[in-house]
Parts: structure tokens; C-alpha cells; sequence
């Protein structure tokens, strides 16, 4: 397994990494924003898939500096990316990519101090989600913001959307989203609702866990999988009630993030806080079922049957526990990177799905 | 302080200055005073205007050396007519702004400077290892130190010295990816930069260097104690003039001749085959010399003879010890006989290489300068005197050929570390490098390296017994120094941390220390920082983290979010106060904030009194407005009689029972009524009734006495009503329940 790990240093501890989105063919550039840094920056780096020789480390191709730390990335299209910050402010950013070993990035739009404090300065915006253009944010203001990529004023804004620190939030629909704040109450809101209140508020768990990442099922979307504080799972079937299918104890600390595989829904990885980065394999679940040798019902997801999945779940580390946290992930093909506060970044090459 | 933005101050680089600074350090309550040499740079950081750097050194540091006190001008107007004083900032920083010494008997008045622009200058340490290239060096050597403490801590007394080696080599190929990054660096820009690059590739080439030195002598564990073999690797990996220049000569990049005339005619051509020669690279010489135009002629033969003949030890060889002294001096022997027979005599520069070659002293003095350094000239002569010298012999040889090279007073820095590793003194060693400018990094790494193979013990056995043991006591000191360095670092304090804790004796005290000082940042930030205090059961540190952060939210009027980390943090004290807020702004506006969150308290709002209270009057307001009357009333009923709710609130809570008792269906029973009827005669009774809605942002009780007209008629009209309510509802119930037993 350890062969397959590539690491390399980059002095910057690295809070969000994604691949740049490539059809169809697999992505050979990542993207990297740091935080806690004097002067953070986003990284453009090469990394191309070559077997053979195994001395190839990423290679910077382009720096943007970023004002506050970098809370969240997310491509819209294969060259286009919005990126918050613990300012308060959005942007939407082109990559520039005329010759392969040089990019620049051109800012698009930017949407400053949207979320801010009424009474004492600005406020961190701490997730973002996208579904095509659209683009929703959220901060410890307790804000929602509805943006789009194609104008500079907010589409809408639910002011007190709630009186906590929000701290991640998600698409259901292209009308629809999750959020979930620090203290684990997730709400789901209506954006063509005229109201500013929550279609349903439900908890994480019955403590005071914040959730800090939730993620929906790439094919399925009304099943939610949410990230705690305290290192733990929770599954929800968001059809039928809030209360929580599954909750599974994972890892010892926060999950940082969690992915799902876009092409292999049956496959997720995690990374925490505690330095851990796990793939979770669902499909051997997946093919009891469809050859029938289990009760479950042909098509259900096997991340909604609790018990009984629970024992079957295969979960691999793939690398041994990092001394500090790892803060994000991103997953592509059979590449997965991950941003460390150990000022690396890891790719695993030939992840076995 | 200024903001950035709104001065518009410049600094004339003109501007020289002397000030001196009295600064009392209250940690040693000791009054220092440091002269500032003057030196006009400055770095804006962050809104505030940094003054870099300059090394002052550790606290001790200062204290040592007094004397080679430096100046800094602080570019600043108002200083520079007011005179300045500084205090310490958290972890080396020097905060220095304008003076005027104020007594009990000053006049209350501007001063002669006003209107100006006071600001604070906040003076730093250059640290050279916060270089964004030496800060991979940072952290990957992190991973190696901790993989080293987890190691030892696994091992339990079985020997790893094994795996401490490879450890060495990890930490020596850190350093080296490190330099190449910084040549790469040196060698791309032309800017201010690559001086600093330059810098410090001359400081990391020095510790990769000492460090091979060392992993030689006290890390590698080397059968028979042989360590000439090594001591030769170690100056033929970084003197490598003469292979290279040998290279050059053999693929005919000095000139076309080679072939036609001879390689002799190359400039420099004795030299390299003496140089070679010197490091024991005698294939290399043999390869040259065949390139001589008289090489078939019987001297040349000869020598390569000799060289081919030689001797050379290895472990694995087969050879005893013995054994092959025996070979080496008959062999040694056979080549001053050819000597002395004059075979060389014809070819003086071969007579020469043959002497070095039997150890003729005077031979090695003529060559002297070639070897460069006196650790080179030393491997060189034991290679052809003694080679299988052990590591305790370096000492005497190494003064020997100190001496030849003009003696200790001579010695640059780097050449008293080497000496001080060949006499064995540890202690030296380390405290040398201790001064060398990379911060600590290497004498905290080499040190626990070395600690960890028990060679620090030996202090220990030279000091004699003390209680405690004076290497763990030096060791523990350096990765304290280390730590805390790093914990100054914005953004390098998780590190610094892991270093602090394998400190036994004061890390944690440290760590208690530094880690509140650490500013909070955004919530991610005091997420994490409370992650690490949680991980090492600073309950405090957690505890007082989030009070801080409830305090912020509490400031910027987000009580819901201050509540949040009170109930984080569970800290009763805070919860109730906050819980007292949502009433009173509730008595004031006739509705709750944050009521996503006071609807959803569960089983967390058990944190204290008040809260549970503020919780299930949020539940009743639920239960009232969904209609579940008889449920709303019970849980009325439960909160006057279980005396949860204060009492300045019970007349509101009564008031929320009027629609109660006055509706169509029996809601209270007669239980509940005379419960409610209780509540009220013992509000009544005291004489207190809350003066809620007068004066906002007070709960204060007051006597009815004291109430103007107005509030007293008003208060007395809603008592009146609730009586007769009770009264009614009393009757109503009583009949109600007479008929159901009935």
C-alpha cells in the first residue's frame, strides 16, 4: 500500500484540495488552498499520471494569493471554481490555463463581506455548496446565502437562518438545502419557500456534536451522510423521517470531510482530524443484494440498512495515522489527494474500487 | 495601533537614532537592558507594522551576551521626541511604542505631542528556519522526530540502534532535499531572496555535514570499532574537487591532447591524481595514470602495482584485524623497499605519491595545502599510517594535525564542533552547535537523536551522580527551546506542540502556557486549538477557550452561539447567565431569540437551573401555540410548583395561566389551581413583585413600596385578574371533579 502514497511538502498547512474537474479522463491537476498562514494562497499543481517513474512529485503551476484562510473550494465547471474565505467573502475564480506548466487565475466575480456580524466586524464564510451555477454559502454569521455564478448580487439571503455558527451545507435539490451547525441541528430549507424558516430541523445526534461536513449520495440524493465532531457517521433517509437510519462511531475525532466516488457511488472515503484517511467499500453489500442472497430489497442503498450492513461494511485505511489532521480530500478515478496540517499533500494512486 | 490603511506614514531611511530600552522581564524579575543598534527595515504585517528581526537571542541568551549588545532604530516620529518603551508580547515578541512617564502627581492633560499618530511597533525575531522553503524542512523532520519517539517508545528495551540509523539518514536526507531546494531556488531569481538562500544553504550544508560526522561516530554501530573506512566515505562525499576534476581530465573535456601527447599536459593533472590519492581513490589515480605517455614504462607499472596491491579493509572482508595489519604492513613494507631502491627515483611526482603512500611525513607536509582542512589531512594520513585507528585515537590525532595546521586558535566554528565530536565531548559538541543560526533545529534533532542512543549517558557518568541526570536535563531544555520557538510561529504551533510533549519534566507546563496565548481566530482555528488541549486533558485550556469564544459571540449580541459554547463546554456558571439574558430580553420584547436553539436544548439544558427553566417555558410557549392546553398547563403547574422557575418571573408565568383558567375547557385541575393560588400568595406575601418591562436590562426585585402609582395600579389590576381567574377555575374544576367521582 505504502508504495502507492506519494507525499510532498509544500509549507503551507492545507485546508481544502480538489481535483480539477476533467471529462471523462483522468484529472492531472489539483488545486490547493491553504489557512492559518500570514498570507494564504491557492496553488495550481501538475501531477501527471505516469506509472513508471515514481520520482515525479507535484509541480506549482500557478499561486493566487487569498485573502483570510481558505474554508472552501468547489469547481462549477472543468476551469471555473468558487472559493470562500474566513473574511467573509466569496469568490468565483477562472483558471487560465494556456500552457500546461503555467496557469493564471482570473478573478470573476467577488461577492465581499457577505457574511459578517451585525454588531463586530466580518465573518468567516465556512461552507459553500454548488449545484451547476448556483451557489449557496454559509457562515458563523448564521447566514444563507443564495448566489449565482452569473451576477454579483446575492440572489438571496435568509439572515438569521439560524442563531449558531453554521458550519457546512449541501444540495438536495436544485431547490433545496442542508445545513448544519455547530451544534449538530441540520435544517433543511426551501429556497423558493418565501419564508425565511427551515422546512425541517432535525438533530445530529442528542449531544451537543457539531456536524462538520455532510455530504448527499451521488445517485441518490435524499440519503445524507453527515460528519461529527466527535468522529462519528449518521446516515439519513431523508424520504421518509430525520431520524437517523445509521450511526456509525468512526473515527477518534472530527471527520474533516467525506467523499463520496463520483462514478462509484458504493465507495466513500474520509479523512479526520485525528490523521486518518479511510475508504469505505459498500459494494460487496451491493452484491449480495443484487444476486439475492440477502433479504435486502434489490435496490436499497446499503448505507440505509443499518444492522444488518453494519457487520459488512469493509473499511481500509490508506495510510498509517498522520500525526496531525488532515483536513481534506478530493477523489478522482483512481486518485485520491488529501491536505494535511503537517504542510503535505498526499496523492494515492491506484486506490483499489 | 494604526491601521494600515489610514496612516499614511512613511519611514525615512535617514532617521538614525539611539534608544535604549529598559525592559523588565517579570518571568526572571530581572531589569534588562538591551541597547538597540540602529538599523532602519521594516516589515508590514498584518495591518501592524513589524520591525524585523534581529537576533537577540534567547532570554539567556541576552544575559550571556551583554556585551555584544545591538541597536535598532524603531522608525517612529512620536518615539523619537517622547523616548519609547516596549514590553514583552506572548512568545519573543517585543511590543515598543512612545513613553512619557506618568506619576500620581502628573497633570491630567494631552501631551506636548498631540495630535499624533501613536502606534505600536512590534518587534520580532528574524527566525531563518520560518523561511517558506526551510519550513518543509519544519515539518518533514516532525514526521521523523515523532516516527523516533513512537520507535523508542514501542521498543521497550530491545535494541533499535538499527532503526536510529535509519532514522539518521531520514533526518540527513530532510536537510538534503532542503538544500537542493534551496539552490534551486538561489539559482532562479535574482532578487533579494536569493541572498537569504544562499545564507542558508551555507548554514544547512554545515549541518548535513557535522551531522554525517556524527551518525559516523556515535549513531552507527561499527563491528571492531574500525571507523576509518567511514571517516573516508564522509570526506569523499563532500570533497568531491578531485573526482570531478579527474572526470573532467578522463572524458577529455580539458582538451583534445589526451590521446597524442599525453594527459600530463593537463595544468592540473599531478595535483588530481595526488588529490585522489589523498582521499583513497585509487582506482581513480590508477585510470588517470594511464593516461600518462610514459605509463608503460616500468615506474608507472610499479606504482599501479602498488595501488592495486594495497590492502583495504572491510568488515566483511574476512580478514581479522590481525590479519590484515599483518598484510597492510608487508605490503607497506615491500613499497619502501621499492623506495628506497630508487625505483621511482626518475619520476619525482611518483617518488611523492609512493611516500604519501608509506606514511613518509615530510611527503604529507608538502601536500599539506592540498588537503585543505586539517580533517581532511588527518583521514589522509591515517589512511596510509594507521588505518585501522579506532575512534578513540581520533582525539590525539586530530590535535596532532591541528597543530600542523597553525593550531586550535585558528579554528573556525564548524572545526571546534568537529574536534569536540573526535574528543568525545558531547556536552561541548552540543553546546556548540547550539550556537550555530538555525534555531535550534539541529541541536534539538541531534540531541534526541543521540539521547535516544544512549550516548548522552556518558555526561551523566562525567559529572558524577547527580540527582538529575544532567543529559536528560539538556535534552529536554533543547527540544523546550525548540517547541516553544515554533509555538511563536502563526502558523507552525501544532508542531511546536508535538515537540513540547515529549518534554516529560516541563512540557506540559509549557504547553499550558503557550497554548492559551495563541490568538483564536475564526472557529476552525479554536476548534482545533481546543482539540489539542482536549487530546491532552488540559481541561482548563478547553474550558477557558470556549469561554472566550461564548464572551466573543455574547459581545457581538449572538446569544445563541454564546450559549452554544457554554453548553460546549458545559459551564453552568455562564449558561445560567446567558439563560437570564434570553428572559430578560424576552420580558422586554414579548419574544425569545435563537429560538431554533431554545426549542431543540434536550437533555443539555440540564447544565443548570436557569437553563432547564428556559427550556421548558420555550416547550410551554411550543405546547400553548400547537393547542395542547392540558399538557401546556401541567408543565406551567410543574415549573411554579417545583420552585425551578425565579421568582421575579412567576408573575409572568401566572399571566401566561389567565387564558389558561379562562378557557372553555377545564384545562387546571383544583390540584393545579391551589398550586397556582400557593405560588401566588407566596409572591404576594414577600411584597416583591419584579418590575419586568420598566427598566429594560434589569431583573432586579423590587419592593412594591418603591413602585411609582402607575406600575403599582397595573401590577394590582393583574393580580386582581388572575384571582378571580383561579377563583373561577377553582370552582369550575371542583365541580368537574365532584362529577367524575360521582
Amino acid at each position: 500500500m505504502e508504495d502507492k502514497v506519494h507525499g510532498a511538502f509544500v509549507g503551507e498547512k492545507i485546508n481544502k484540495v480538489r481535483w480539477k474537474p476533467k471529462d471523462l479522463i483522468e484529472s492531472d491537476i489539483f488545486l490547493t488552498g491553504s489557512w492559518d498562514n500570514e498570507t494564504n494562497q491557492l496553488v495550481l499543481w501538475l501531477y501527471p499520471p505516469n506509472e513508471d517513474d515514481a520520482d515525479i512529485y507535484p509541480c506549482t503551476i500557478g499561486t493566487h494569493p487569498h485573502d483570510g484562510d481558505v474554508t472552501e473550494l468547489k469547481f462549477i465547471n472543468s476551469n471555473t471554481f468558487v472559493v470562500s474565505s474566513s473574511v467573509g467573502s466569496v469568490k468565483l475564480l477562472k483558471i487560465d490555463n494556456k500552457e500546461p506548466h503555467l496557469a493564471e487565475f482570473k478573478e470573476m466575480v467577488s461577492w465581499d463581506n457577505i457574511h459578517y456580524f451585525s454588531f463586530g466586524g466580518s465573518s468567516p464564510c465556512t461552507g459553500l455548496a454548488c449545484f451547476e451555477e448556483d451557489i449557496v454559502s454559509v457562515g458563523e454569521d448564521g447566514r444563507l446565502l443564495l448566489l449565482t455564478a452569473r451576477q454579483k448580487k446575492p440572489v438571496r439571503r435568509i439572515e438569521g437562518a439560524d442563531s449558531c455558527s453554521l458550519r457546512c451545507v449541501c444540495f438536495l435539490k436544485h431547490n433545496e438545502v442542508l445545513t448544519g451547525n455547530l451544534r449538530g441541528q441540520m435544517k433543511v430549507w426551501d429556497l423558493k419557500s418565501s419564508t425565511d424558516k427551515p422546512a425541517s430541523t432535525f438533530m445530529l445526534s442528542g449531544e451537543q456534536i457539531g456536524a462538520s461536513c455532510v455530504m448527499h449520495h451521488p445517485t441518490q440524493r435524499h440519503m445524507v451522510l453527515a460528519g461529527g465532531e466527535d468522529g462519528s457517521l449518521t446516515v439519513w433517509d431523508l424520504r421518509h423521517n430525520t431520524f437517523p437510519v445509521t450511526l456509525l462511531s468512526a473515527h477518534s475525532d472530527t471527520v474533516s470531510e467525506l467523499q463520496f466516488h463520483p462514478d462509484r457511488p458504493e465507495h466513500l472515503f474520509t479523512c479526520s482530524t485525528s490523521g486518518e484517511v479511510w475508504h469505505w467499500n459498500t459494494s460487496s453489500m451491493s452484491r449480495h443484494a443484487r444476486l439475492g442472497t440477502t433479504d435486502f430489497p434489490r435496490d436499497e442503498n446499503p448505507w440505509l440498512n443499518s444492522d444488518v450492513a453494519k457487520h459488512r461494511l469493509e473499511v481500509f485505511t490508506l495510510m498509517p495515522q498522520l500525526h496531525k489532521p488532515v483536513n481534506s480530500l478530493d477523489v478522482n478515478m483512481n486518485r485520491i489527494v488529501c491536505g494535511c496540517d503537517n504542510e503535505a499533500v498526499y496523492v494515492f494512486k491506484n486506490v483499489v474500487l | 495601533m494604526t491601521d494600515r490603511r489610514s496612516s499614511n506614514l512613511t519611514y525615512r531611511h535617514t532617521d538614525i537614532l539611539n534608544v535604549s530600552i529598559f525592559i523588565a522581564i517579570a518571568t526572571l524579575r530581572v531589569r534588562i537592558v538591551i541597547k538597540f543598534t540602529i538599523r532602519v527595515q521594516h516589515l508590514i504585517d498584518r495591518g501592524i507594522y513589524d520591525l524585523c528581526l534581529w537576533r537577540l537571542g534567547s532570554k539567556s541568551y541576552v544575559k550571556l551576551k551583554m556585551d555584544k549588545a545591538r541597536t535598532f532604530v524603531i522608525p517612529d516620529k512620536v518615539c523619537r521626541r517622547a523616548g519609547l518603551s516596549a514590553v514583552w508580547f506572548p512568545s519573543n515578541k517585543l511590543a515598543a511604542h512612545a513613553y512619557r512617564h506618568v506619576t500620581a502627581h502628573s497633570q491630567d492633560k494631552y501631551s506636548e505631542f498631540a495630535p499624533c499618530e501613536a502606534m505600536v511597533h512590534l518587534v520580532r525575531f528574524d527566525v531563518m528556519l520560518f523561511d517558506p522553503i526551510a519550513r518543509k524542512l519544519i515539518n518533514e523532520s516532525n514526521g521523523t522526530f515523532l516516527a523516533g519517539q513512537k520507535l523508542v517508545a514501542q521498543a521497550g528495551g530491545t535494541d533499535i540502534r538499527g532503526e536510529l540509523l535509519k532514522l539518521s539518514r531520514q533526518y540527513r536526507s530532510i536537510v538534503r532535499a532542503c538544500l537542493e531546494n534551496l539552490q534551486s531556488e538561489a539559482s532562479k531569481i535574482e532578487s533579494s531572496r536569493k541572498e537569504v538562500c544562499l545564507e542558508l544553504v551555507v548554514i544547512f550544508y554545515n549541518v548535513e555535514f557535522l551531522w554525517h560526522l556524527c551518525e559516523i561516530l556515535y549513531v552507527d554501530v561499527i563491528p571492531g570499532d574500525v571507523v576509518l573506512p567511514q571517516i573516508m566515505e564522509w570526506i569523499k562525499f563532500h570533497f568531491f574537487h578531485y573526482e570531478r576534476q579527474a572526470k573532467g581530465i578522463l572524458s577529455g573535456e580539458y582538451g583534445s591532447s589526451v590521446l597524442d601527447n599525453g594527459a600530463e599536459n593537463e595544468p592540473e593533472y599531478w595535483n588530481t591524481i595526488i588529490g585522489l590519492v589523498l582521499q583513497g581513490r585509487l582506482d581513480g589515480a590508477r585510470a588517470l595514470l594511464k593516461l600518462h605517455s610514459a605509463s608503460p614504462s616500468e615506474p608507472f607499472k610499479s606504482v599501479d602495482y602498488v595501488m592495486r596491491t594495497m590492502p583495504q579493509y572491510s568488515v566483511f572482508g574476512g580478514l581479522s584485524l590481525t590479519e590484515f595489519n599483518m598484510r597492510w604492513k608487508g605490503w607497506q613494507n615491500e613499497t619502501a623497499c621499492k623506495l628506497r631502491a630508487g625505483t621511482f627515483a626518475s619520476r619525482k611526482e611518483l617518488e611523492l605519491i609512493m611516500k604519501l603512500m608509506v606514511g613518509d611525513e615530510e611527503a604529507f607536509l608538502e601536500v599539506k595545502d592540498q588537503c585543505g582542512t586539517w580533517y581532511q589531512f588527518m583521514a589522509s594520513w591515517l589512511l596510509y599510517t594507521e588505518p585501522t585507528v579506532k575512534s578513540f585515537d581520533l582525539s590525539y590525532h586530530a590535535h596532532q594535525c591541528i597543530a600542523k595546521f597553525g593550531g586550535i586558535s585558528r579554528l573556525k566554528h564548524s572545526d571546534l564542533i568537529l574536534l569536540a565530536l573526535m574528543e568525545s565531548d558531547l556536552h561541548q559538541v552540543i553546546r556548540l552547535i547550539e550556537q550555530t543560526s538555525e534555531n535550534g533545529w539541529f541541536a534539538a534533532h541531534l540531541t534526541n537523536l543521540l539521547h535516544h542512543c544512549g550516548c548522552l549517558k556518558i555526561l551523566d557518568s562525567q559529572q558524577g551522580n547527580q540527582s538529575v541526570s544532567l543529559a536528560t536535563n539538556l535534552h529536554e531544555q533543547l527540544l523546550l527551546n525548540y517547541g516553544t520557538l515554533l509555538m511563536s510561529h502563526r502558523s507552525l504551533w501544532q508542531v511546536g506542540i508535538s515537540y513540547l510533549d515529549h518534554c516529560s519534566a516541563e512540557g506540559r507546563a509549557h504547553i499550558e502556557v503557550l497554548l492559551p496565548t495563541l490568538p483564536l481566530g475564526s472557529e476552525a482555528r479554536a476548534l482545533k486549538i481546543i482539540q489539542v488541549a482536549r487530546d491532552r486533558d488540559l481541561h482548563n485550556i478547553v474550558a477557558s477557550t470556549s469561554k472566550i469564544m461564548g464572551m466573543r459571540s455574547y459581545q457581538q449580541r449572538r446569544l445563541g452561539n454564546a450559549l452554544t459554547w457554554a453548553l460546549r463546554s458545559q459551564d453552568a456558571g455562564f449558561a445560567t447567565y446567558l439563560a437570564n439574558k434570553f428572559l430578560e430580553l424576552y420580558s422586554r420584547e414579548g419574544k425569545f431569540h435563537s429560538l431554533d436553539l431554545l426549542d431543540n436544548l434536550g437533555s443539555c439544558m440540564l447544565v443548570s437551573d436557569r437553563l432547564t427553566f428556559l427550556g421548558k417555558y420555550c416547550e410551554f410557549h411550543q405546547l400553548y401555540h400547537a393547542g395542547e392546553f392540558r399538557d401546556a398547563a401541567a408543565l406551567l403547574v410543574s415549573l411554579l410548583a417545583s420552585r425551578l422557575a425565579p421568582k421575579s418571573f412567576w408573575m409572568t408565568l401566572l399571566t401566561d395561566a389567565l387564558p389558561l383558567l379562562e378557557s372553555n375547557d377545564i384545562v387546571l385541575t383544583s390540584e393545579d389551581t391551589y398550586e397556582l393560588l400557593n405560588s401566588m400568595e407566596e409572591l404576594l406575601g414577600e411584597g416583591q413583585i419584579p418590575d419586568f418591562g420598566d427598566t429594560p436590562g434589569s431583573n432586579k426585585l423590587t419592593t412594591v413600596q418603591d413602585q411609582s402609582v402607575d406600575t403599582n395600579s397595573v401590577v394590582e389590576e393583574k393580580v386582581k385578574l388572575i384571582r378571580l381567574a383561579l377563583a373561577r377555575n377553582l370552582a369550575r374544576s371542583l365541580n368537574h371533579e365532584g362529577c367524575l367521582v360521582d
